[in-house]
């Protein structure tokens, strides 16, 4: 009824923001010109010679480069499925805890191993799975043989997306937590005096309530497929683990320190938002067309 | 809520009590570890002995701390990075996310909006051509540079932007019937709504800044201006000997103090743990808010 | 309420723009200092027809003083724990000080990094372009900046500028060296000689637990698993408790095998079988062939892989984070590195007193003798890049600190101020035989053999200070090096047994057993190599790594050797054969 004279100031409470945008997200892009170029920091973006797709080409002649693409979505699918479900888990035995001054602590304690970088936080797992660490030692009290985790190329995709969702899940339930607090709890009410007891609740209640959140984390959460972390990865990695946990940015890396590679940093930076871009626009038809949501 | 609780109920009660603890235990592991590194004696850090409990406790690190002004300097650094951009960005995000969750029909344009935010979220230009447009900015060795350099949080937009739309249509329709703008509803009627989902990105933007460092180090010229993630994130990076002399690894071996290092990480973790609990507040009065859900 | 919350918003936009402008006016004032210096750069030039004495010994004699006061902006890398007396700091100290005395140089950093952080920011540097007058730069980074045209000849500059003791130790390096800092026969870069004892990784053993099992010195690598074998199994440490390490090798950062020096890489094995891993060679025929290929590598890697499958290496090879640890815990009784290691178990030597490590050369090859590879003649590269004025302040500023490094540590500045930590583009100028010379006089200064007043310190900077503490610090007997005949309670030790141990300990085998050197035919890039080198060693590192740890067979050695030579490898042998014939 007002819409028209309402559009206006619509664009008016956006200006800040997208000021903001303009100024330090899409000025900058201008640098996405340089995957195409055989950049000379000298000549600059604007006079660099283009190369066409060479760049790309570059990526996919090398002979390791499939088992790093496998590599790298492996561990992020992995990654994104822990990160989705178990926060998810977290957060709703937390609304199930029966003695509710233990929620807060909890709830703060979960979320700490989020602030430690994995500078920090790698030497400290390797500690703790170390042939000699805590964990072979309990094993042993099992009379198990102590265990080279992070020397053996079998184990390492797991470690590396367990202890990731570890180190984040109490951070990525805040979202949760925060969605569950949303539900009427007058909802709860009059289905208990239904009779319905609290599992069938969570699975008619708690779920459908935070549903549109939980389809919004995963669509938007396609845009990690290509990213399997550097940091954590680059601090946990060996020769030895190559095969299963060499990803795109190490790789980048390496070569980074042979020659430096700018113009193939940009490339494979570039590919990984191409593809995020697809995956997530693909994920928002899929959830309008089959659940009707428009996530965004 | 009061309700017969059965023996399954019960039981389920427990274990989930116990299971959340056994959680939380596994949680409190590194921080716990750090604490223990910093209260121990260097050359058993540096050995490598120190686990889960200090091995020649002593508060040395700690008091080493306290006579580091350049610490102090950057954590100051972190606090005004903080609260300026808390301010900024919790700003932006509500503004740009109020009109976005208007349907079509309200604001025809929303979807361009909207997907040229997901564009911008996903693609950026490279560090080098970001670094450019910072320094053409003026914004190296700048507060500002560290607040604004990692642009709008379009996470959090479209975070706010579904609650936003989740929120009953009925109470936005009886406002514009009272003659309310667009401005009011949204001061009067959707921000006192959305405690916990602005509590959430509001921890969110806190979070980002205060752990973010790699930015402080590009923007920086110099270590004074370090934020304080940048200023640890130095220290304990793991030195590189075979770039450097034999001078410099002299000093390094020399200099190197993980116990000092340790103090630093566990005293920037103290403001986070004072700010959650103050904003977890805000998540339990979220809780009326269901009440008038469509 | 709303109004208020409106007035937030724009005064928050408002502090925004109005904090944007004001920043925008201080570095336009600091643009304006930059063009008044270069304005009085200029000056200066003009300046030469008024007072061409006063710029003529500024241009030509290593020591002469600017009229005008020049000003070089630098990068610094300054160790983020070093400390500085009060009132100074990298950008106000007594080093520039006496520079601007000297020269009338002033330094003025564009920025300072932390040494960990140092090759981010210059790599930011060149590929920003936004380069300081003068760097002190890696070969990777030397290279690109080469290949981007961002550096400026200074064959000039250094033939007139560089005193002759630089002169001295750039010419040292021979010509391997001269064909790394050339381009066209241009010098391109003041480089770093290398110390030649660093480039021998030998074994480092503890004394104390070969003599608790009553046990020799290993000679050989069958030897050398039977020592390791025995401190494994009994109990070298006697705690009680099977947990001590045979032989402690590379971190998860660390290299097997490499190039120069390698703290607690496996070099010496492999040397032992005359293998190479890294080295440009010649095979048998006299052709050009890479060391990490040969045949003789396999042979070690058979060794190592049998050494890990027993238990005699540690079995947190290549993963630990830090290999350091065992070592400094008294865990570990054996480990490969350079002279300078004396270093590295400084402070748990101090802390234990019992920890006597010394260094062997072993093991010893099939014909008795010990070879090392040695490393490339630098690998730090001082440049001058196209936008500075004044390219023979590279060289006068290095000046200065050889002619005076000596005298700082007489008068005690160096022990207050360190000069690595904050003497601009500081690299270590020793001669490269340093080390050697320095066992060399302190050897003979402690058998009586020679007084102070013998030695000419001029180019043996730190030689001086050394023999003071080892008077001080050395009981007798002085020709045996064992940890029990030093005095480690003396307020001297902490600062300085770390040297000591790593030259009288350390340096000690190279000087008095001799060894054999092999160098690389080439310690340069080659154009495939820009492309196909990180694949390449990626497939070496992780066969050897494999192998090692015994997850592949020493088979798959093979089948690495034809990958390797298929993915590039045989281009950059031909390419490697046709430089280095």
């Amino acid at each position: 009824m007002h819409n028209k004279k309402f559009v206006k100031h619509y664009y008016l409470m956006m200006l800040p923001g997208f000021v903001w945008l303009i100024m330090f997200s899409i000025v900058p892009m201008f640098g996405v010109v340089m995957a195409f170029q055989d950049f000379n920091p000298v000549q600059g973006i604007f006079k660099s010679k283009f190369v066409g797709l060479d760049n790309f080409r570059y990526m996919f002649i090398m002979s390791d480069i499939k088992q790093v693409f496998i590599n790298t979505l492996v561990i992020a699918i992995g990654k994104i499925i822990g990160n989705l479900v178990v926060p998810l888990a977290f957060a709703l035995l937390l609304s199930e805890l029966r003695w509710k001054r233990f929620g807060r602590p909890i709830q703060t304690i979960v979320y700490l191993p989020y602030f430690l970088s994995w500078v920090i936080l790698g030497s400290i797992v390797l500690n703790i799975f170390a042939y000699t660490g805590p964990i072979n030692e309990f094993l042993s009290m099992f009379g198990l043989k102590p265990i080279k985790f992070f020397g053996r190329a079998d184990l390492f995709r797991p470690l590396i997306i367990g202890t990731d969702v570890w180190k984040s899940f109490g951070y990525n339930a805040v979202i949760y937590l925060a969605a569950l607090l949303g539900i009427d709890p007058t909802l709860h009410e009059a289905a208990a005096v239904d009779g319905a007891g609290r599992f069938r609740r969570l699975l008619h209640i708690t779920l459908p309530g935070i549903k549109s959140t939980i389809v919004l984390l995963a669509i938007l959460s396609l845009g990690n497929i290509l990213n399997a972390g550097f940091e954590q990865i680059f601090n946990l990695y060996n020769p030895v683990v190559y095969s299963t946990g060499d990803i795109i940015d190490t790789w980048v890396y390496r070569a980074g320190l042979v020659d430096l590679q700018f113009s193939l940093a940009t490339a494979v930076g570039l590919l990984k938002s191409g593809v995020s871009l697809i995956l997530i626009a693909l994920g928002y038809w899929l959830a309008d067309k089959f659940a009707g949501y428009k996530i965004f | 809520m009061i309700e017969h609780q059965t023996l399954g109920s019960k039981i389920f009660d427990v274990i989930n009590l116990i299971v959340l603890i056994v959680i939380t235990l596994l949680c409190i592991i590194p921080l716990w570890y750090i604490l223990c590194i910093s209260l121990s004696n260097k050359t058993a850090v540096d050995a490598g002995i120190v686990s889960f409990w200090p091995v020649g406790f002593n508060l040395f690190s700690y008091e080493r701390i306290m006579g580091e002004k350049a610490f102090f300097v950057s954590f100051w650094i972190s606090i005004k990075r903080v609260v300026l951009g808390g301010i900024v960005g919790v700003g932006c995000i509500l503004l740009v996310a109020y009109p976005l969750s208007k349907s079509i029909r309200q604001f025809p344009k929303r979807n361009l909006f909207m997907w040229i935010l997901v564009f911008c979220m996903l693609f950026n230009g490279g560090t080098v051509p970001w670094y450019l447009t910072m320094k053409n900015y003026h914004l190296i060795d700048n507060i500002w540079g560290l607040v604004l350099a990692g642009s709008l949080p379009v996470f959090s937009v479209i975070l706010v932007m579904n609650f936003f739309r989740n929120l009953p249509g009925a109470l936005e329709e009886a406002a514009y019937v009272d003659g309310a703008g667009p401005w009011k509803t949204f001061f009067s009627i959707f921000i006192p709504l959305s405690k916990p989902v602005i509590a959430t990105i509001v921890l969110f933007t806190i979070v980002g800044h205060w752990n973010e460092f790699f930015q402080g180090l590009v923007l920086s010229t110099k270590q004074a201006n370090y934020p304080v993630q940048t200023y640890i994130q130095q220290m304990v990076v793991t030195t590189d000997f075979s770039t450097m002399n034999v001078e410099q690894i002299q000093q390094a071996l020399k200099l190197n103090n993980k116990s000092l290092d340790a103090a630093k990480v566990f005293i920037a973790i103290i403001p986070i743990l004072i700010i959650y609990p103050f904003l977890q507040k805000y998540f339990v009065t979220g809780i009326t808010l269901g009440s008038v859900k469509e | 309420m709303k109004l208020r919350k409106i007035t937030a918003t724009v005064l928050t936009l408002a502090m925004i723009i109005i904090s944007l402008a004001a920043c925008g006016k201080e570095n336009n004032t600091d643009s304006k200092n930059t063009t008044a210096a270069n304005a009085g750069t200029e000056d200066s030039t003009k300046d030469d027809g008024a007072a061409p004495a006063a710029t003529d010994t500024a241009l030509t004699d290593p020591f002469g003083k600017y009229a005008d006061p020049v000003t070089i902006h630098l990068g610094a890398g300054l160790n983020p724990n070093a400390t500085f007396p009060e009132g100074e700091s990298i950008e106000k100290n007594d080093y520039l000080d006496m520079i601007k005395d000297t020269f009338n140089i002033d330094i003025t950093y564009d920025w300072v990094a932390s040494t960990t952080d140092l090759e981010q920011k210059v790599n930011m540097c060149i590929a920003s372009n936004t380069l300081p007058d003068i760097m002190n730069v890696n070969a990777t980074q030397y290279r690109a900046m080469l290949k981007y045209d961002q550096l400026q000849p200074i064959t000039k500059a250094f033939d007139s500028n560089a005193s002759d003791l630089l002169k001295s130790f750039v010419s040292s390096g021979g010509d391997a060296l001269k064909d790394l800092i050339s381009v066209d026969g241009e010098m391109m870069a003041i480089p770093a000689p290398e110390l030649t004892s660093s480039s021998v990784n030998t074994m480092w053993i503890r004394q104390d637990w070969l003599d608790a099992l009553g046990l020799e010195v290993p000679k050989t690598v069958e030897d050398l698993e039977k020592v390791a074998e025995s401190f494994v199994t009994k109990d070298p440490d006697g705690n009680g408790v099977a947990d001590t390490i045979g032989i402690v090798g590379a971190s998860n950062t660390g290299f097997l095998a490499n190039v120069g020096q390698n703290q607690f890489g496996f070099d010496a094995i492999f040397a032992s079988y005359g293998s190479f891993p890294r080295y440009w060679l010649k095979d048998g025929s006299g052709n050009v062939t890479y060391g990490s290929i040969a045949p003789e590598t396999k042979e070690a890697l058979a060794k190592l892989a049998d050494m890990y499958k027993k238990g005699l290496i540690d079995p947190e090879l290549l993963v630990r984070s830090d290999s350091s640890e065992p070592v400094l815990a008294g865990k570990a009784g054996i480990f490969f590195g350079p002279w300078w290691s004396g270093y590295t178990v400084q402070n748990s030597v101090l802390e234990n007193p019992t920890f006597d490590w010394q260094a062997y050369e072993v093991p010893l090859n099939s014909e008795g003798k010990f070879v090392s590879g040695m490393s490339a003649p630098t690998n730090q590269y001082i440049v001058v890049t196209k936008n500075c004025k004044n390219p023979e302040a590279a060289a006068k500023i290095i000046n200065l600190l050889l002619r005076d490094e000596e005298s700082w540590i007489a008068s005690g500045l160096k022990a207050k101020l360190n000069p690595s930590d904050v003497y601009p583009l500081f690299n270590v100028y020793d001669n490269a035989n340093e080390i050697e010379v320095s066992y060399d006089y302190l050897k003979k200064y402690m058998n009586g053999d020679i007084t102070m007043d013998s030695v000419d310190f001029s180019t043996h900077k730190l030689l001086k200070n050394d023999m003071e503490v080892i008077k001080k610090l050395k009981k007798e007997p002085y020709d045996n090096y064992s940890i029990k005949n030093w005095d480690l309670t003396k307020e001297e030790a902490p600062a300085n047994i770390g040297r000591l141990i790593s030259i009288m300990v350390g340096a000690r085998p190279l000087m008095e057993d001799g060894y054999d050197r092999v160098y690389s035919l080439y310690y340069g890039q080659t154009d495939t190599m820009a492309s196909k080198w990180s694949n390449l060693e990626k497939l070496q590192e992780e066969t050897f790594a494999k192998i090692v740890l015994g997850q592949a067979s020493i088979d798959s050695f093979d089948t690495f050797t034809k990958n390797w030579l298929a993915q590039g490898g045989q281009d950059i042998i031909n390419e490697v054969a046709e430089v280095a014939k």
